[in-house]
């Protein structure tokens, strides 16, 4: 069978969980992953919350939704998180104390990952909290050359969740049909 | 139709005696006295057979003093006329008694308020409505593909010659011809001056406060496209009563009564942009002239139109002109200028004006490595939020 995977990646809270939930073929699986750090030459184990759900393209295809750990002490799980992914969609929450920063944070630790494929950022809670507007949002990430959709999204929303997916979708080819069409 | 205890009233233009008959026993039997047919000053909406040679002329004369009042265009023609619901003949009972149940359905509820309380200083609004996702995007979304898709697909090689207005205006528009385009015109002095406008209409008020980027309308979706899509110049204008009143800049604006948070000033310049647009390019638009997006448009909260994600992403990216955005994705010319319109209404398009005379024309789109799974997670999307918009696109 023939796995790919999309991640979804963003501080606690930004709705990664309801996102991955409004279009998964499976109810979320919020998942305890063991991680280990070898390298200071003794076993170190930490426990993190992964985030895992499934798209099914057909008999032999499914499409792997990955959450990644919002805590930033976790960010090596990003690494092989993203590794051979499709994309990233990124998730702000308006409501925290500085998104626009979070935005630059989450950025520069996927730098690489983005140059090789596409981002898309979906911003929660903008009826609880409308500043930053995506206007801001859009002048931020002008500032490190990327120009990303970014959509005020409602997580719980699966036309929200599937519109974001589909501007990662035609970033990575403006030529793309749907395959049925 | 509308309620079991008030029946829809709607007058029958155009019809033969015989015709006319038929929709009487189809009303009073299949339609079980839901909808009942009466005269023109009585009606809520018209049925019109718009193949009778008089169709167009009634229409008009209806639509000109009633531009609240929704219509059904019965007709074997693919095109219905503004203001209308097209209802392909031949006609079948259940469809037409589900287009009058349609129309019952957008006459009923908080709309039909609108148009008296709109008069009043304390009108009721209806941002609720206005800004409301799902049900009544998903209507909007098929609106829009189905009069955007009506319109010619390809460009006239002599389309800057064109001296016919009938030909011209199949492909440009005159935003101050319609009371949309004054609307937008009046929305973007008060964003440039930084100063609130209440603009009035006989059928309601819209306030704009460019301080918060809001917007408060009286009228609901339904109701604010027909008035967006009425000729200005032929004195529809004054029969609309469009009277703009300003606010000194700084002057605190009153969010109107029941009016809510209102709804995003961008989201209602983008849809009155593309009411007003149907697939053509304001007046004095270079076809060939390569444009830019300064960035994405907030597409979950805009009224979509067909082809716009695909539009965006390459304009988002590269410099290219509508023409050959349209050759390239393989779409209509009357998608890319229904975004062109609404994308330049909001101030996101740039001209980039890349040299015509380049020795090398811009690279074809990319393909990705993986299109195929690409395409297939795409169906799968759409697939999953069918009917919210991007079917056609």
């Amino acid at each position: 069978m023939e796995q790919h995977k999309i991640i979804f990646t963003g501080p606690v809270g930004a709705g990664k969980t309801t996102a991955i939930n409004a279009i998964s073929d499976i109810p979320t699986v919020r998942t305890d992953a063991t991680a280990t750090d070898m390298t200071a030459g003794r076993k170190r184990v930490t426990t993190v919350a992964l985030d895992f759900g499934v798209m099914n393209l057909g008999p032999d295809e499914r499409i792997h939704l990955y959450g990644t750990p919002g805590q930033e002490r976790f960010d090596f799980m990003w690494e092989i998180l993203s590794k051979g992914a499709i994309g990233l969609v990124l998730l702000l929450d308006n409501t925290r104390a500085d998104p626009s920063a979070d935005l630059r944070f989450f950025v520069q630790a996927f730098r690489g990952f983005i140059d090789r494929t596409e981002l898309a950022v979906g911003v929660t809670r903008m009826d609880l909290s409308p500043k930053p507007r995506i206007a801001d949002y859009h002048s931020a990430i002008r500032g490190v050359g990327l120009k990303p959709p970014v959509f005020a999204v409602d997580a719980r929303e699966s036309r929200d969740v599937g519109l974001l997916i589909q501007a990662l979708l035609y970033s990575l080819d403006p030529g793309l049909v749907a395959a049925d069409e | 139709m509308t309620t079991m205890s008030k029946p829809l009233r709607v007058t029958a233009l155009g019809l033969d005696k015989r015709s006319r008959s038929a929709l009487e026993m189809i009303l009073k039997g299949p339609g079980k006295g839901a909808c009942v047919l009466t005269d023109v000053a009585e009606s809520e909406a018209a049925i019109v057979d718009m193949d009778r040679p008089e169709a167009s002329m009634l229409w008009e004369n209806y639509h000109r003093h009633y531009p609240e009042r929704p219509g059904i265009a019965l007709s074997a023609q693919d095109s219905c006329p503004e203001g209308t619901r097209l209802q392909p003949k031949p006609v079948s009972i259940n469809a037409l008694l589900a287009s009058l149940r349609a129309v019952a359905e957008e006459l009923a509820g908080p709309e039909a308020a609108t148009a008296e309380t709109g008069k009043a200083a304390g009108a009721q609004l209806e941002s609720k409505v206005v800004s409301t996702r799902g049900a009544t995007q998903v209507l909007e979304d098929r609106a829009v593909r189905r009069y955007v898709s009506a319109l010619p697909e390809s460009l006239p090689e002599d389309y800057r010659q064109l001296s016919d207005p009938a030909s011209r205006a199949k492909l440009f528009f005159v935003p101050t011809d319609y009371i949309g385009g004054h609307l937008l015109e009046a929305i973007r002095e008060a964003v440039a001056r930084g100063e609130a406008r209440i603009i009035h209409l006989r059928v309601g008020a819209i306030t704009v406060d460019p301080a918060a980027h809001r917007t408060w309308c009286a009228l609901t979706d339904t109701r604010l496209k027909q008035v967006c899509m009425v000729r200005a110049h032929s004195g529809d204008g004054e029969a609309l009563d469009l009277r703009i009143e300003g606010q000194a800049r700084g002057a605190a604006v009153e969010a109107p009564p029941g009016g809510g948070a209102g709804l995003d000033l961008d989201a209602f310049v983008w849809k009155v942009a593309v009411w007003v647009s149907r697939g053509r390019a304001p007046e004095g638009t270079d076809l060939q002239e390569p444009v830019l997006l300064r960035h994405w448009p907030n597409l979950t909260r805009l009224l979509m139109t067909p082809s716009v994600m695909r539009v965006a992403a390459i304009w988002a990216k590269q410099h290219r002109s509508p023409v050959e955005t349209a050759t390239l994705l393989r779409i209509p010319l009357s998608h890319v200028l229904t975004f062109y319109a609404a994308a330049r209404a909001t101030g996101l398009l740039v001209e980039a004006r890349r040299q015509k005379d380049e020795l090398f024309s811009p690279p074809d789109i990319d393909r990705h490595r993986q299109r195929g799974l690409l395409s297939r997670m795409l169906a799968k999307i759409l697939g999953a939020t069918q009917g919210s918009d991007q079917k056609g696109t």
